[in-house]
């Protein structure tokens, strides 16, 4: 077992993140059909970007996409559209790859909902991680970049 | 499988905090002393030592003393691998959240 190093053990979690925006639905779910909208949004920071490569907003179709660092977009992206419902709900699949190793595949569920005056954001992303010790050591990205990421993230959101 | 997760809620709870975050990143570039870390912040002992105790709680930080002196660093290894890239993808995401309400809210008023 331990000299097939290729059989990497998956490992599960999930993710909620929910937030209240001041914009109406239909302005926020454009936000996610709209690839020109991603682009924008998509990059978790100012120094990573996206670029799509194919995109097909419909229930079977498939974007491709590339992201990273601004220069080095390393990563392949695949996003395949399970459900579309116009302003409410959207269910996509990600594959994230890494030379044509695949790094993670998840299940992303959007919701969006009435609140008050506002739109409440529901985000559920169920991973499974594929990524391996071997894998990892080629990554920039480190432990301390993750916090830093991290403690970036949750000092903005004060 | 049940403990791997209850330990990365501890880290991500040890993480919430500024302050800890703070001895984090001090740590990450190399030991240090208790009164090290504390003198860049603004607050009493005891109540960075609670601080303190967080991070040592979720295993992130190892302590020990000589002397006087208790030394701190980091326990690097507290994330698997599968760990750390689900934590940076939940970094991704947190990212994403607060990019994608800016960018709704701005186009909105846009919109009026």
């Amino acid at each position: 077992m331990t000299e097939n190093k290729k059989q990497v053990q998956v490992t599960h979690d999930t993710i909620t993140i929910q937030r209240n925006i001041d914009a109406s639905k239909a302005t926020v779910f454009t936000a996610w059909s709209n690839p020109e909208a991603r682009v924008q949004w998509g990059p978790p920071s100012d120094s990573e970007a996206i670029e799509y490569l194919e995109t097909d907003f419909r229930v079977g179709g498939m974007d491709v996409s590339r992201c990273g660092e601004k220069g080095h977009l390393d990563y392949r992206v695949e996003t395949l559209y399970h459900d579309i419902c116009s302003p409410a709900r959207l269910v996509f699949s990600e594959r994230v790859s890494h030379d044509e190793s695949t790094l993670s595949a998840s299940l992303v569920t959007v919701e969006i909902e009435d609140l008050d005056g506002l739109t409440k954001l529901t985000l559920t992303i169920q991973i499974a991680s594929l990524v391996g010790d071997d894998m990892i050591a080629g990554h920039k990205k480190g432990w301390s970049a993750a916090i830093d990421n991290f403690s970036r993230v949750t000092e903005s959101l004060k | 499988m049940a403990n791997q997760l209850s330990s990365l809620d501890g880290v991500f709870h040890a993480l919430s905090d500024p302050t800890r975050r703070a001895v984090v990143r001090q740590l990450g570039s190399g030991q240090a002393s208790v009164s090290e870390l504390a003198k860049p912040h603004d607050m009493a002992l005891p109540s960075f030592m609670k601080h303190l105790g967080v991070l040592e709680q979720c295993g992130l930080v190892r302590s020990s003393k000589q002397g006087r002196i208790r030394t701190c660093h980091l326990v690097t290894k507290k994330l698997s691998t599968a760990e750390k890239w689900i934590s940076q993808q939940r970094c991704l995401w947190e990212g994403r959240a607060k990019r994608l309400v800016e960018y709704s809210e701005r186009t909105e008023k846009g919109a009026k």
